[in-house]
């Protein structure tokens, strides 16, 4: 008796919700259904690592002869963009100042980019990650502003850009010590290279 | 009388009253509530592979994965969701499988009304289920989009935040746009004066507008005091009828940006990711079987992923229906055995302190919604 | 707003300086509707006044387009096998290779020229309404051919039956790409047949189109049509359309692509659709269309459309039941469902929200500024502040060359009110007046259209000329909404 009334029951309800919502014609699978039958499956998964480290600007350079023991350059620097069209080199930069070269590693010192947005020295600071080769190159990934933020637009993150031996790249005479000047090409993106120009004198 | 007790009391005059309840201060709600609006249909089969059933294999052939991660014995994981499965190694994420919004017909138009209405049918309701929950509770939320998706209509505190790009043009004038404010009415009044409240906001400027960037931004809004307690941002072309791929593919891809947009609101919230859930909602899912043309057509149900520090144990939560022949709804797509509103509604629960009963009458406007919550935050 | 301003406001696009503005407003509307399309625009914005026709070869054929399409595909493959490029050289050269071969940056920006500088407004609305309707996104080789489908498949068909340009539409190269159409094979056709022999061979129906073309171009759900109907629907579309940028024509012994039946990839067999019986060969795809053009709910769901778009934000049944029983009485003729729109429009004294779009349009043609830049200026470096077309109308939030869903952008003012959209028309008023030097002042436009005195009192309220132009651009009157 009292089942046949519950089956009453859910039948009416079957009903009024099958008008107003369009629940699947077949039944049975959906509403019958016990509460219990929902199962909770464990989680088999490790963490392998206590971090996510993955850092935007790792570089391997196992590839390259990288100079330890050349002791202190300090270079005034400007990055430029190269129009690949037009191969124009444009007058204004996108970011200078001063770089410090210590035992092949390259260090960021006073520098201001000039891209507005979200560019601040904090980037170069912080996050690159150069070296300097036996033949004088400098290898690896800075983060890279390529694009003027203007008036109405907003800002975009930078690109992550790495430092290989471009053919059009001047390397530095590591053996001079006075008004050494290199040239440091890196590819982009499909509209234009990045041109770092360097003048250096031995510490 | 805690916020909570107060709620479940008096939720129907609340609701109708539409005026600001006072009295209660204690017990506002610490967490925040983020949803990720897949649009296109997500293939539930490609995204969490039920590689412990013995007709997966046959049914999904050239897009079978060939390297998923293995939750469990039964259970897989697509590789591009790498960040996810970390989660999920840290008891920070769950699955429900085989789920769907009570919705068979495998519109697009209809089905995404549908997941963002949340009422008896689609078109029925010109809000949404998150904006009425947010009406309920009096707090505010954010849509990460240039409109303001159907999901978020209806709550008096709700706005939009995409940042603009018009060459040429600058921050509009505060006292330019009161003027306008006032010229105008109802609805576009409403529209005006949020454009006035964003350029006095000083927060809201420099922002990047990829979703990975948007989904961080909007994690540091929600982390701050007063800032929303809702976000919806959305992730599109899941749509994959031809070529979806397997581990690598235009399916795959999308599913990699949803990781990205994951891992980005985690590093937004800090701090209040603890206090925070996340979850995907897609119209429906996909055929469990590959087309002829190496993609999956319109279907029924998909997968919920959920994130965030509100979960207490990773698991994957399911009835598995199967999938023989006989198992398939009209023998074609993945059944749905879990309503997916009471996934939705358990988040509710979880984050604003509403009661059960009140979200399904006054958010999804039924009675009859079962409630899962202990299933997933227990 | 004068009677002729609102009107132009609701079907057209405003009027230019060098309009006469017409006293019989209804008259001039029937008249816009005969009048001949052009691709008019200009060359360069340094001579932002010379208004011509646009080169012929920018208006290519089906044909011409899908051979640039295949040079653009032949150069992208070798690009993209050459080994001994990075990733960035690839990115260099695919990008030149899109500049010199693809030909949809000039047909967006032709799109903004032909409303622009329109001198068929009317016409240009329309088509716009069921290039909208008709939504083909991108999807591949589809960036090559929307231009076409606006203009061959959309404008052209503009006065001849509905039946006509459904048909029309349903086998343009464009619709069959963007919705998989192309991959889609009949289970039982030969083709499918001789692939079950090949273990490695696979190919089935796709749906995708079978599905939209019952939900969205036509009967709509209302119609309560089953999978079966979507499913047969599938089967009489099989077999139409090839892949365009593969010499396949030849192969199969057709010579047109927008009349591609490929017979041995077609469902044999009589199908069942919304309980009419289609038989087996090429015109059983006529015949469906024929059908569902003329089936009740295709005109009540296209009335209700045209209504929303056209006539008033709040729908009224009078209005759908009018244009309705004119669709009955012409057989579908859309010359004259157009000229009932055009009338229910003028009788329908509430305002209508305009599409971002649209807006923009009307405010570059009442101000007559040079927003968009010339056919000869694209590509170049100018070293100027303007955007592109693509980035303008993906600022706006409509653009038509884009990868979009296919029911389209929506004419419900609701979708369209929010905080971002309605900033995004401040600060396209204001990178008008700042780069496109407006010709007219507030106060000559103002006086031209005859706004009312709440625009004026909020015009006039504000001082410098920036504010006073933004503020009309964003008045209430301007954007097609009640004022306050």
């Amino acid at each position: 008796m009292i089942k046949a009334f519950l089956y009453c029951l859910c039948f009416i309800s079957l009903i009024s919700t099958s008008v107003t919502a369009s629940l699947p014609s077949d039944q049975t699978k959906g509403t019958l259904v016990k509460e219990d039958s929902i199962r909770i499956y464990e989680v088999d998964l490790v963490l392998e690592n206590a971090t996510d480290a993955f850092s935007k600007t790792d570089f391997d350079f196992s590839l390259y002869d990288i100079n330890d023991t050349h002791g202190q350059m300090r270079c005034g620097f400007g990055i430029y963009r190269a129009i690949y069209e037009t191969g124009v080199i444009e007058d204004w930069a996108l970011v200078n100042g001063d770089l410090l070269i210590q035992d092949g590693l390259v260090k960021f010192l006073n520098h201001r980019w000039r891209t507005r947005g979200l560019s601040n020295s904090s980037y170069l600071t912080k996050e690159a990650n150069l070296k300097l080769t036996k033949e004088g190159y400098m290898v690896g990934k800075i983060p890279y502003f390529h694009l003027f933020v203007d008036e109405g637009e907003p800002p975009m993150l930078p690109l992550y850009v790495s430092f290989k031996e471009h053919k059009n790249s001047k390397p530095i005479a590591i053996n001079s010590s006075i008004g050494v000047s290199a040239e440091m090409w890196v590819e982009v993106d499909g509209w234009a290279d990045g041109v770092m120009y360097l003048l250096c004198n031995k510490v | 009388m805690t916020r909570r007790e107060f709620l479940k009391l008096t939720g129907a005059s609340l609701f109708l009253s539409a005026a600001p309840v006072s009295g209660f201060t204690k017990d506002l709600p610490q967490g925040n509530i983020s949803v990720i609006l897949l649009q296109g249909g997500m293939d539930g089969l490609t995204a969490v592979p039920p590689i412990g059933d013995p007709a997966l294999a046959s049914l999904r052939q050239e897009i079978g994965l060939s390297n998923p991660i293995k939750v469990n014995p039964f259970f897989g994981l697509h590789p591009k969701l790498q960040h996810f499965s970390k989660l999920m190694a840290r008891g920070e994420a769950s699955i429900v499988h085989a789920t769907s919004f009570p919705y068979t017909k495998r519109s697009h138009f209809e089905g995404q009304n549908y997941m963002q209405g949340g009422g008896s049918s689609p078109f029925s309701t010109t809000t949404g289920w998150l904006g009425r929950a947010l009406d309920l509770a009096l707090l505010p939320g954010r849509a990460l989009s240039l409109e303001l998706p159907l999901i978020l209509r209806g709550s008096l505190n709700v706005d939009n935040f995409y940042p603009a790009r018009v060459n040429g043009s600058s921050k509009p004038e505060k006292w330019l746009i009161e003027q306008i404010t006032m010229a105008h009415q109802a609805e576009e009044a409403k529209a005006f004066q949020a454009v006035g409240d964003k350029v006095a906001d000083q927060a809201r400027s420099n922002i990047p507008r990829d979703p990975v960037s948007l989904a961080k931004y909007a994690g540091e809004q929600m982390s701050t005091k007063g800032g929303p307690v809702a976000s919806v941002i959305r992730v599109n072309q899941f749509d994959t009828h031809a070529l979806q791929g397997a581990d690598e593919g235009s399916h795959g891809d999308r599913l990699e940006l949803l990781d990205e947009v994951i891992k980005a609101y985690r590093e937004g919230l800090g701090d209040a990711w603890d206090q925070s859930i996340i979850l995907t909602l897609t119209e429906f899912g996909r055929t469990a079987s590959v087309n002829g043309t190496g993609g999956t057509d319109h279907g029924y149900a998909s997968v919920g992923l959920l994130a965030g520090g509100l979960i207490d144990n990773s698991r994957v939560i399911s009835e598995w229906p199967g999938l023989a022949d006989a198992d398939l709804y009209e023998e074609r797509d993945l059944y749905a055995t879990i309503d997916y509103r009471s996934v939705c509604a358990a988040c509710i629960e979880r984050v604003l302190g509403l009661d059960h009963d009140l979200i399904s009458q006054k958010v999804f406007l039924t009675s009859k919604l079962k409630r899962t919550y202990d299933y997933i935050f227990s | 707003m004068t009677e002729s301003f609102r009107v132009a406001q609701k079907i057209g696009l405003l009027f230019r300086p060098e309009d006469d503005i017409p006293r019989d407003i209804k008259d001039w509307a029937m008249g816009q509707l005969s009048t001949e399309s052009k691709s008019i625009g200009i060359k360069s914005i340094s001579n932002s006044h010379q208004i011509e026709h646009w080169p012929e070869d920018y208006l290519p054929s089906l044909s011409e387009r899908a051979e640039m399409l295949r040079q653009l595909r032949l150069y992208e493959d070798r690009i993209q096998k050459d080994k001994t490029l990075s990733k960035i050289e690839m990115d260099r050269l695919l990008w030149i290779n899109e500049k010199k071969n693809n030909i949809r940056f000039l047909d967006e920006l032709r799109f903004a020229h032909r409303n622009v500088y329109a001198e068929d407004q009317v016409k240009q609305r329309f088509s716009l309404f069921w290039s909208n309707h008709f939504t083909v996104g991108i999807s591949g080789t589809t960036r090559g051919l929307i231009g076409h489908f606006m203009d061959a498949a959309i404008l052209d068909n503009l006065n001849g039956s509905f039946s006509n340009m459904l048909y029309k539409v349903t086998t343009h190269p464009a619709m069959l790409t963007y919705l998989d159409n192309i991959y889609s094979v009949g289970e039982n056709s030969e083709r499918a047949i001789q692939c079950r022999k090949n273990n490695k061979c696979k190919v089935g129906l796709n749906d995708n189109l079978g599905r939209e073309l019952l939900e969205l171009h036509t009967v709509s759900p209302a119609a309560n049509y089953t999978e079966s109907d979507i499913r047969a629907t599938a089967q009489v579309l099989a077999g139409w359309g090839t892949i365009v940028d593969k010499p396949q024509l030849e192969k199969f012994g057709l010579f047109n692509h927008w009349d591609a039946f490929v017979s041995n990839r077609a469902e044999p067999g009589t199908k069942l659709v919304l309980g009419k019986a289609i038989y087996a060969g090429k015109d059983g795809l006529h015949n469906l269309t024929e059908h569902l053009a003329s089936h009740e709910h295709t005109q009540r769901h296209l009335a209700r459309k045209l209504c929303q778009h056209f006539v008033s934000d709040d729908v009224q049944s009078v209005d759908i039941e009018y244009i309705m029983k004119i669709w009955q009485q012409s057989g579908g003729d859309l010359r004259k469902i157009h000229q009932a729109v055009i009338e229910r429009a003028i009788a329908s004294k509430a305002p209508k929200f305009q599409w971002p779009a649209i807006w923009l349009f009307q405010v570059l043609r009442i101000s007559d500024s040079t927003y968009f830049l010339g056919w000869g200026d694209i590509h170049k470096d100018l070293n100027d502040r303007r955007m592109s077309a693509k980035k303008v109308f993906q600022e706006l939030g409509q653009p038509f060359w884009a990868k979009r869903q296919p029911n389209g952008y929506s004419s419900s003012k609701s979708y369209w009110i929010s905080g971002e959209f309605l900033e995004r028309r401040l600060r396209f008023s204001e990178a008008i007046y700042n780069t496109a030097h407006p010709q007219f002042t507030p106060k000559e436009m103002m006086d031209r259209i005859g706004v009312n005195s709440a625009t004026r009192n909020l015009v006039e309220g504000l001082s410098g000329r920036k504010r006073k132009f933004i503020a009309l651009m964003c008045s209430p009157e301007l954007m097609g909404v009640q004022g306050g």
